[in-house]
């Protein structure tokens, strides 16, 4: 199967830590606080379009409100299939991270 | 939270509706708004202005690679199914590709001509910076005449007076010259002297030879393949050695490649000018305008900078003052062939308009050709409702569905592109003799009408298909996915549609503008057999032209001596020149009165006999007669008479250039000139030296190639040591109207193919009728109408729309034509009934043709078959 990438494996934890609050703009703020790349709002509304194409994710529409100009918003949720595609990179990557988590961090057996 | 008046600027739904569809677009706009108001609120509105505007700008770049990752997507899924149909649905997408095929080759076989005039001489490297020089000198009767032909020494007076001019060439036509090699000897048309820097100034490509040094030895010649091939054979002509003009051998030095048709500059050998200088001998002359002078400015340079030191130059003139040039000026070698037909030249130049009204008419044929691909393709999408109800169900919007369909059309006429491009290839040959019309020497030498020497043919193949393939997707298109989903699910769609109206509009016009060019190809038919007949004042039959020229008056006598023995020959005179394109301009006055009010006639020298061997009628007086020494008299005719004289003119004295004669006999008015709107004054001379064509004179039941094959072995002993040419008059006249010809030829083509489309457009229209109404003529025949009786039936709708065609085209060319004849044109016929009614039959009988297998087979059917159809 194929790997999500590393930018929808850190919009898919962005969205499971904001839990019933996630949508692109709190998305936005969360991952450009915690992450050091810059996210552009196209960024975001891309890899959310991605992530729900391939059923990763689903999004439920909210109410409209006035705040946003009479238009409503668009939640998201991890699904099932998210949570698997998780586990399978986060697996695949404590495989190859084991055992050389010590040359890598403590730069030994190198010079 | 407090209700925020601001919103962000508008722009943003219009640049995002662009790239992502209409309800993702709306979430994202609030997405945006929401973190727009936040920023107003806690820094102010410029910097939410300014955060907003840069964050859509860096937004952008992902969601548009997005939106093409989808139209790739889609545009695969397009692909995919528009393949599948044309596999499908074999025999439509077989009929529409070659129908493509055709009408296209056909456009650029019509646009051919056209675009070389467009695309003329461009091919010189440094074209757009070449000028000719051109006088304009006022002849007798305030005529300007804007001439290229200018004195020789002109070329030097202008390099030395103006700095800026970088490079000058001449050329100089000298007209028919005799070419021998060895014993065999021709008349060239296409000789051109030139000044050794011609191969560097132009750029004809050469194929042996140096550009630089080939022409600058005098005596060099350089020819084309074409004439290397007619001397030469397979031979290699460098070094050998040929005879012009019996008096001066050249030496090949060069081989030039055959020019395409976009060059004006023609010629079959390149001369160099040394060599004009020792056989001629006016090159010193200032008052000769003989040669051709081309200049070479500086990139970026204004002409007019030039022009404006011309009056100066021209007073430094050393000619004669009658004979100087009013004016000079420059004349763009690029604009030769568009807006040079004013000029006298010896470059081919073409009347103005015609590029535009040849393109115009290409365009009515892919008009044709478009409607036709429509009717086709309305017919087939019918098949396809269901698949646009469905595509609608699943979201696909209406923008789509146009550029799906459009997308297909244009998928199938670039199809054809290739299937018209070995179209034309194969059918130039065939159609080479109706293009090749223009009329100037050295034609021998160019090369084939194929796309390889012509590339911007390809250019006009691939936007014509480009056009065709938009217009005639484009209809279809906007139409059917104008459906309701509902109804297209279900397969119903509005009956005006499918009863054809559309179509039927469609074909009637079509077939009118095929009427059109019937009628039209009918007409140049007719005027050329008009033109041959016409009564131009004498008789062209049973008269044999033998070129002579060059010979002194004893060796033409013992000639006509020599010939007047065969049995065939009833009499033998002499002419300066052939009646056909002979115009021979001079002033003529009488003698008491002052030159001022002399009026220009036309006067022709010929021998005695030549009023008889014409058959010219005389009205008065009497013809000229060796008896009376006539040398010095004229004959003229009733239009000259009544303008110079205002009695009986027989006896009179008469000046004509300078010399005075007594007028013996008057004529019928006659016309030995180009046809045109009047017959000119005209009288005729006896000319003592320049003979230049015997005319002799067989009996109506004479056989011409055998008396062709005396004079011939006559010839032979005699041994004048110039080409033997022999033909008839009626010869001369059938080439010299070939170009009205190769018109009739050409409206012919088009009148075909247009009809072609027609009828494959009525094809398509029946089929589709007949399977629509199988049902009802399983009725008809189970209630007993017999086949005959249902082919008419079906016929009759289809012949209806072609007569309405005929009828409304008819009157329209009718009245078209009336204006032209009243605008006083000569010898130009009226528009027989015949014509008419050869077009209304050929478009009734194509009809019928097109339509009567799909009706008889829809005729013939079982019944019980048709009536379980569906």
């Amino acid at each position: 199967m194929k790997y999500i990438t590393r930018k929808e494996e850190l919009m898919l934890l962005a969205i499971l830590k904001l839990g019933s609050g996630a949508y692109l703009v709190r998305l936005r703020e969360f991952l450009n606080d915690n992450t050091e790349k810059r996210w552009t709002v196209g960024n975001v509304f891309v890899t959310l379009e991605k992530l729900e194409e391939s059923d990763y994710i689903r999004s439920r529409i909210g109410e409209p409100t006035a705040k946003r100009g009479g238009k409503a918003i668009k939640y998201y949720q991890v699904t099932d299939s998210g949570r698997e595609a998780l586990r399978t990179v986060k697996t695949v990557q404590d495989e190859m991270w084991d055992g050389i988590y010590d040359f890598v961090f403590d730069n030994r057996g190198t010079s | 939270m407090s209700v925020h008046k601001s919103r962000p600027p508008r722009f943003t739904s219009w640049i995002l509706r662009i790239f992502i569809s209409k309800e993702k677009a709306s979430l994202l706009e609030g997405d945006f708004g929401e973190m727009y108001n936040e920023i107003y609120d806690s820094r102010g509105r410029v910097t939410a202005f300014f955060w907003y505007g840069t964050q859509l700008l860096v937004s952008l770049p992902p969601i548009l690679m997005r939106s093409v990752y989808w139209s790739g997507v889609m545009f695969r899924n397009y692909l995919v199914v528009a393949l599948r149909n044309l596999k499908r649905q074999k025999s439509y997408t077989l009929i529409n590709v070659a129908g493509l095929a055709v009408g296209m080759a056909g456009f650029v076989l019509i646009a051919l001509p056209a675009g070389t005039k467009l695309n003329a001489d461009r091919f010189h490297k440094n074209a757009e910076r070449i000028y000719s020089t051109v006088h304009v000198v006022t002849t007798a009767n305030d005529v300007e005449t804007h001439t290229t032909y200018t004195p020789p020494p002109l070329k030097q007076a202008l390099q030395n007076d103006f700095s800026q001019i970088e490079g000058a060439v001449r050329l100089y036509p000298p007209g028919r010259m005799t070419v021998k090699r060895q014993e065999e000897i021709f008349y060239e048309d296409g000789i051109l002297f030139v000044d050794p820097n011609f191969l560097t100034f132009f750029t004809f490509s050469m194929k042996s030879g140096d550009p630089a040094v080939s022409l600058s030895e005098p005596n060099s010649l350089v020819m084309t393949e074409t004439i290397a091939r007619k001397y030469f054979g397979d031979d290699d002509p460098l070094g050998k050695t040929l005879t012009i003009a019996n008096e001066q051998q050249v030496t090949v030095t060069g081989l030039i490649n055959d020019f395409p048709r976009t060059s004006s500059i023609r010629f079959d050998m390149l001369i160099s000018m040394d060599t004009a200088e020792m056989l001629f001998d006016q090159f010193d002359n200032w008052n000769s305008g003989s040669v051709n002078t081309f200049v070479l400015l500086p990139e970026n340079f204004d002409r007019s900078e030039l022009e404006k030191g011309f009056p100066a130059f021209l007073n430094k003139y050393p000619g004669d003052d009658q004979e100087n040039p009013d004016r000079m000026y420059l004349f763009p070698l690029l604009d030769f062939r568009l807006k040079g037909d004013y000029l006298t030249t010896y470059l081919a130049t073409s009347p103005a308009a015609s590029p535009y009204i040849i393109i115009s008419i290409s365009v009515v044929l892919l008009l044709v050709v478009c409607i036709n691909f429509i009717n086709l393709s309305i017919a087939r999408h019918m098949y396809r409702i269901r698949e646009i109800g469905l595509r609608k169900v699943i979201g696909a919007k209406r923008s789509q569905l146009i550029r799906q369909f459009t997308g297909e059309s244009l998928l199938l006429s670039m199809l054809s592109v290739p299937a018209a491009v070995v179209l034309y290839e194969l059918i130039h040959p065939v159609f080479s003799s109706y293009i090749d019309i223009s009329s100037i020497a050295g034609t021998a030498s160019i090369v084939s009408n194929s796309l390889i020497h012509y590339p911007f043919l390809l250019k006009y193949l691939i936007i014509a298909a480009l056009i065709t393939g938009l217009i005639s997707g484009l209809y279809p298109a906007v139409f059917l996915s104008s459906l309701q989903p509902a109804q297209a699910l279900k397969g119903t769609v509005r009956t005006d549609i499918k009863k054809g109206r559309v179509r039927r509009i469609m074909i009637v016009f079509q077939y009118s503008l095929s009427i059109i060019f019937i009628i039209a190809a009918g007409v140049s038919k007719d005027q050329f057999g008009y033109l041959l007949d016409a009564d131009l004042g004498y008789s062209r039959d049973n008269i044999a032209v033998v070129q002579v020229s060059g010979k002194s008056p004893e060796e033409i006598a013992l000639m006509k001596n020599e010939f007047s023995r065969f049995s065939d020959v009833l009499s033998i005179s002499g002419t300066q020149n052939l009646p056909g394109i002979w115009e021979s301009a001079s002033s003529a006055h009488l003698p008491e009165a002052n030159e001022e009010s002399a009026v220009t006639v036309e006067a022709f020298g010929v021998d005695y006999g030549f009023i008889e061997a014409l058959k010219m009628e005389l009205t008065g007086g009497r013809s000229f007669s060796p008896e009376h020494v006539d040398n010095s008299n004229f004959v003229i005719s009733e239009h000259a008479s009544r303008l110079l004289f205002s009695g009986n003119p027989v006896g009179q004295e008469l000046t004509v250039s300078g010399r005075t004669g007594t007028v013996i006999g008057v004529v019928k008015d006659f016309l030995f000139g180009d046809i045109g709107l009047t017959i000119p004054p005209a009288l005729l001379y006896i000319e003592p030296e320049n003979i230049n064509y015997l005319l002799i004179a067989y009996p109506p039941n004479g056989n011409f190639p055998e008396l062709r094959t005396q004079i011939k072995e006559k010839w032979a002993s005699i041994g004048p040591d110039i080409p033997f040419e022999c033909y008839t008059l009626n010869d001369y006249f059938y080439d010299f109207f070939r170009l009205l010809n190769s018109i009739a030829g050409f409206m012919n083509i088009i009148g075909i193919t247009a009809m072609f489309f027609s009828c494959l457009g009525l094809l398509g229209l029946a089929s589709f009728m007949v399977e629509r109404r199988t049902k009802e003529i399983g009725i008809r025949k189970a209630l007993g109408a017999s086949s005959v009786g249902i082919v008419w039936h079906l016929i009759k709708e289809f012949v209806i729309l072609v007569v309405i065609a005929n009828c409304i085209i008819l009157p329209v060319v009718y009245f078209a034509w009336d204006r032209a004849l009243q605008i006083g044109l000569q010898y130009i016929k009226e528009i027989s009934a015949g014509t008419f009614l050869f077009a209304v039959i050929i478009s009734i009988f194509a009809a019928l043709a097109a339509v009567i297998s799909q009706t008889l087979k829809a005729a013939r059917a079982n019944p019980v078959d048709s009536l379980r159809y569906e």
